[in-house]
């Protein structure tokens, strides 16, 4: 079969379209093909692959067959594996410009986060004049709450697009974090101003749109969650994730989003399976008396089914107690189903059809699986006790406030997926955990209110010595990058704040705070003048967030510094 | 005699293929569509179409409509008394049209091509033939009812086309295909659908719109359930009628003597039926997808099926699409022709030699595997696709398995069609049990071939190595079985019904709707409706041709009147 595809169409090679349909068109007729079904198929094949050369693009090797969606009916294709990151999105209209940025490469990105909001990029830069000012009164900087109101103006000069993906961007400082009520709230506006794009267009512009929200939501989850949500309502992704051929970033959506559900679920008194679960998550074997705590088949029931639908929750439940109802309960022994073995065809000789990737994993997946997990909990161990001090584990942290937990123990499994190690999980979890300390403590009264801000006053000190962007960004979005070098007693202060916030459960989602104003006494004013020798002008500019950043950041310290003596 | 039938959930239609030409057959009302109803009374009089529409609102007991939504399922209807399921009531229309054909030609038919939904599964596929084999017709073909509209738009001119899309969303199901044609190949790429989507659902948004404040002192609920459906159905479907030319109609009913009313406006409706509009997009979007085209590239979008003509379906069109859709077929009559064209091309007419229509399988076919999970337990109930969808058929592929369990003695190969995951969400088709010697698991493997004829016949060989030995099902066959025995019974019980004879269908259909008008309008109106249709039951009674001529003009024309006299 040296000259396949053209011995089977019956002509020379040619790269003429329209002789290959016509000899494809003649040979059809001539044939039966209920008759001969595998002539058929290869004449299908050869036509395809004929029309493929004559595009000028030899088919390359199959594992490289770059688009999948061809699959079904272009045999010989069903291997590729599935491409669905970052595919280019091309728009015509008002946003295009946006887009062309937004779309392709995290490089590319990174530009456009640059672009869109440089105060919101760690970087810092040039572009820090246009930081949002969000007091207008002679407040006190040290009650300012963070940027997250944003600019309102500046804001509507970008496309939707731009806009959400910025608010997604992992890689700028709220990492996977999931959104506050007040982003979660902007971030909604947003997508259904994209979702109102989307649907004025032509399904194959939505298509498009639809594969570049999949990708920012894979790698922005959880952080993407209520997006999603509201994203499945335009395009019906519930009906595609439990298909055979979901496509992957569907179907990751999906797993994650129903356990996410399953997990709000289950945790009301009133679930079928809240005892169950509760009784899983107790640490520690349990007893010979275990049938008294819950319904054994209930608990059965409930770990297939969390093993078979929601992996990532077994991380909820104690490994020792899920042992131990384990080893009473007999296996099935009767097993007459299959085990998926490898996809032959008859047809593979031909070519026409290759093995699939899609069910081989399924079998070697639990090695594979259970090692990924073991490498996140790792993570997430260590993530743990570097933020709350040692002797603090992944189960002391879901005792005290499991939804803290849940998203300590993603931005762990980000950071292993991404290739950022326990280090960079450890990283994350620090900056969450200051973020929270600051935004929660500052509404707290008292001993823990003072130990906030002086926690806080150490901090900015640490973010002044490291450059001014640093320092800015500390004060007006509450973040602090754990790689800028903070002194050790310092740390072990933010440790033991953390913990004892966790212990009373007062790490939860800050609550929404619009700028505050607060009058400063003249005395406080005065010692400010003094700890930052510059003139009154710019220190009362300065304390409207007005001014050089570096005064900005040095007045911050010194009014704070006055403020607590 | 080989003819084309569109078995439709609101209409049906029949057509032949003659003289080169495919021809659509007039019932004997002289209409070319027959509505889908059928209405029986309890001495075993029958109704069939216009006539047992005008029923429904009054014998709603007796009436069946919009059946083929039911095919496939256990589901019955009880008409004049005695239960039918849904491919006996569609046997009846069948058998109505097989009449028309023989009035027309002279020549009984006993052949013929059936559409159907491409989004149909096995079961509502196989209902529909034992449907056509009840009314005494050899269904020689299934075949989809975007193919046979394509198969109509392609053959207008005969000249070659770039991929086009047809868009068919009837009374009950909403079908996408992508065909294209060169050198008189029809070739659908591909075939996506939602077997559960129509106009019926867009009557019944309305409805469930409108009725709160059609009726705030629920007068409705005092009737019994199937009157209250059916006098809601009918009106909301004169009501959306209507707003396909107006930006307002009224939705009226008459209840115990009362008349409820109320105005609608155009957008109302459109907010009533946007959850409906936004199913419209998947099934799209995954033809597209399937067969590797962009919106921009189709040449054009046919429109095929009633409810494409409302205004809120064509503008959900042209945005889907950015174009506008091409209206050159007849949306009710094409799937008909089509099926006719299919019946000259097996009945190989030299006049279609040069055609031929290649088809695609629009869902999967797979079995039934377990797997060993990550903690070795064992996944029970997942589905190992062996056809993928939008394959080309015919079409025959093999895949291997092997043994679960040490000492296995068997396997049980449950066959499946559908996307899911897990087969609790696909079709099953039936069920294969093979003996294989007892070996430690995973040493003895079963190839599995699928094979999917272009009828839709699906054939499972099962060839166990170790064994040597060979199994086979035709899944045909297999759910056949027992309705072979009693097809016969069936069909003797169905020829027992009473038809009208031909020459009487104009009375029949007359008089069901001067009935149904008598009972929709009260007061005056009533009254005079009374008057006429005493009349006209006088002049039947003379039997003198002429004065019953007279009587029927007269009636048709007050009737005429009233019905365009609204509001009252």
């Amino acid at each position: 079969m040296s000259d396949f595809p053209w011995s089977a169409l019956g002509i020379d090679a040619t790269g003429d379209a329209r002789a290959i349909r016509s000899a494809y068109a003649a040979r059809i007729k001539s044939m039966d093909l209920d008759a001969d079904v595998d002539g058929y198929a290869l004449l299908r094949q050869a036509r395809d692959q004929a029309l493929r050369l004559a595009k000028g693009m030899a088919p390359p090797p199959v594992e490289a067959e770059p688009d999948v969606e061809e699959g079904p009916i272009e045999p010989g294709e069903d291997s590729a594996p599935p491409t669905w990151r970052f595919s280019a999105l091309t728009l015509d209209g008002e946003w295009a410009a946006d887009l062309a940025l937004s779309a392709p490469a995290p490089a590319a990105t990174d530009q456009l986060i640059d672009r869109i909001s440089p105060d919101l990029s760690a970087k810092g830069g040039p572009g820090s004049s246009i930081l949002p000012a969000n007091t207008d009164s002679f407040a006190a900087p040290l009650l300012e709450g963070r940027a997250d109101g944003g600019d309102v103006s500046q804001e509507a000069l970008q496309s939707p697009f731009a806009r959400l993906s910025a608010m997604l961007d992992t890689s700028g400082p709220a990492g996977v974090a999931p959104m506050d009520r007040a982003e979660e709230t902007r971030a909604l506006t947003i997508l259904r101003a994209v979702l109102d794009v989307v649907y004025h267009s032509n399904v194959t512009r939505q298509d498009e749109m639809e594969a570049w929200l999949l990708d920012m939501f894979v790698d922005a989850w959880p952080r993407s969650g209520p997006l999603v949500e509201e994203a499945n309502t335009v395009f019906a992704w519930d009906r595609e994730w439990d298909k055979v051929d979901a496509r992957p970033a569907v179907a990751y959506l999906g797993t994650h989003l129903r356990a996410h559900r399953f997990h709000a679920k289950v945790q009301r008194p009133e679930h079928r399976f809240h005892k169950a679960w509760t009784e899983l998550r107790r640490p520690g074997r349990a007893g010979p008396l275990r049938a008294l705590s819950a319904n054994g088949a209930d608990v059965r029931q409930l770990l297939a089914g969390i093993r078979k639908r929601f992996p990532e929750l077994e991380d909820h439940l104690d490994a020792d107690r899920i042992a131990s109802w384990e080893g009473g309960s007999a296996w099935p022994t009767v097993a007459i189903a299959l085990l998926a073995l490898a996809l032959l065809s008859f047809l593979a000789s031909l070519g026409d059809s290759a093995p699939r990737p899609s069910s081989a994993p399924n079998i070697v997946g639990g090695t594979q699986f259970a090692a990924d997990m073991r490498t996140i909990h790792a993570a997430n161990v260590e993530a743990v006790a570097e933020t709350f001090g040692a002797g603090h584990d992944p189960g002391w942290l879901r005792q005290q406030d499991s939804s803290l937990s849940v998203a300590i123990e993603n931005l762990s499994r980000a950071a292993v997926q991404s290739g950022e190690g326990n280090g960079g999980a450890a990283n994350h979890a620090v900056e969450f955990v200051r973020r929270r300390l600051y935004l929660n403590g500052r509404a707290t009264t008292g001993e823990d209110f003072e130990r906030t801000m002086r926690l806080r006053l150490d901090l900015l000190k640490a973010a002044q010595a490291k450059d001014t962007a640093t320092c800015l960004l500390y004060l007006n979005a509450g973040q602090l990058p754990a790689a800028v070098p903070v002194p050790w007693t310092v740390r072990t202060r933010e440790r033991e704040l953390a913990a004892s916030f966790a212990e009373r459960g007062l790490l939860g989602q800050p609550a929404l705070s619009g700028p505050t104003t607060a009058s400063v006494p003249g005395a406080l004013v005065a010692n400010v003048i003094a700890a930052t020798k510059l003139p009154k002008a710019d220190v009362a500019q300065a304390m409207q967030g007005k001014g050089p950043d570096t005064n900005r950041c040095a007045v911050s310290i010194a009014l704070l510094k006055a403020t607590l003596g | 005699m080989l003819i084309g039938i569109d078995l439709g959930t609101t209409n049906s239609a029949v057509a032949i293929w003659r003289g080169g030409e495919a021809e659509l057959v007039p019932n004997a009302l002289g209409e070319l569509l027959t509505p889908s109803a059928v209405s029986i009374a309890r001495d075993g009089q029958t109704w069939i179409g216009t006539p047992a529409l005008d029923r429904m609102t009054v014998h709603p007991q007796d009436t069946a409509t919009s059946f083929k939504r039911l095919i496939g399922t256990q589901r019955t209807a009880r008409l004049g008394g005695k239960e039918y399921k849904p491919e006996d009531v569609s046997a009846i229309v069948l058998g109505a049209l097989v009449r028309d054909v023989e009035a027309l030609t002279g020549e009984k038919p006993t052949e013929a091509v059936i559409t159907v939904p491409a989004y149909f599964n096995d079961r509502q596929r196989k209902a529909t033939r034992r449907a056509g084999e009840l009314a005494g017709l050899t269904v020689r073909r299934l075949i989809n009812e975007p193919t046979a509209a394509a198969l109509a738009f392609g053959l207008q001119d005969k000249g070659d086309r770039e991929p086009f899309l047809v868009f068919d969303l009837g009374g009950g199901t909403f079908d996408v295909s992508v065909v294209e044609m060169f050198d008189g190949i029809v070739e659908v790429r591909a075939s996506a659908g939602d077997n559960r989507l129509g106009g019926d659902d867009f009557d019944d948004a309305l409805a469930a719109f409108v009725k709160p404040r059609l009726d705030p002192e629920g007068l409705l609920a005092k009737l019994p359930d199937e009157r209250r459906d059916a006098v809601l159905k009918r009106a909301a479907e004169t009501c959306r009628r209507a707003l396909s030319t107006a930006s307002e109609a009224e939705f009226a009913l008459t209840v115990e003597e009362v008349r409820l009313s109320t105005m609608v406006t155009e957008a109302e409706f459109e907010a009533a039926a946007e959850p409906l509009v936004r199913r419209l997009r998947e099934p799209v979007v995954r033809a597209l997808r399937d067969s590797a085209i962009e919106a921009a590239e189709l040449s054009d979008v046919v429109l095929v099926g009633g409810a494409t003509r409302m205004p809120v379906v064509r503008k959900a069109i042209t945005r889907l699409f950015g174009r506008f859709p091409n209206s050159s077929v007849h949306p009710d009559h094409a799937v008909a022709l089509g099926a006719s064209i299919q019946a000259g091309l097996v009945g190989r007419d030299a006049a279609l030699d040069e055609i031929r229509i290649t088809d695609v399988c629009p869902f999967t076919l797979g079995i039934e595997i377990a797997e060993q999970d990550r903690f070795g337990g064992l996944q029970r109930g997942l589905f190992s696709p062996i056809i993928e969808r939008n394959t080309p058929v015919p079409v025959s592929r093999v895949n291997s398995y092997s043994t679960m369990g040490d000492g296995q003695k068997q396997i049980e190969f449950g066959i499946y069609q559908g996307e899911a995951r897990e087969v609790s969400g696909n079709v099953k088709l039936g069920q294969l049990v093979v003996p294989v010697p007892p070996r430690p698991a995973g040493e003895v493997s079963a190839e599995v071939r699928f094979s999917y004829d272009s009828s839709g016949l699906l054939e499972v060989d099962v060839h166990v190595p170790a064994s040597g030995q060979s199994h086979n099902l035709v899944i045909v066959d297999e759910e056949d079985r027992p309705d072979r025995k009693d097809i016969e019974k069936r069909r003797a019980a169905l020829a027992g019904l009473k038809h009208h004879p031909r020459e009487e269908a104009g009375h029949v259909a007359l008089m069901a709707r001067a009935e149904r008008a008598y009972e929709d309008h009260i007061g005056e109106v009533r009254q005079a409706i009374g008057h006429w249709i005493t009349e006209f039951v006088g002049a039947l009674d003379t039997q003198d041709p002429r004065r019953i001529a007279d009587a029927r003009g007269f009636l048709n024309a007050r009737l005429d009147e009233i019905d365009s006299a609204s509001p009252l």
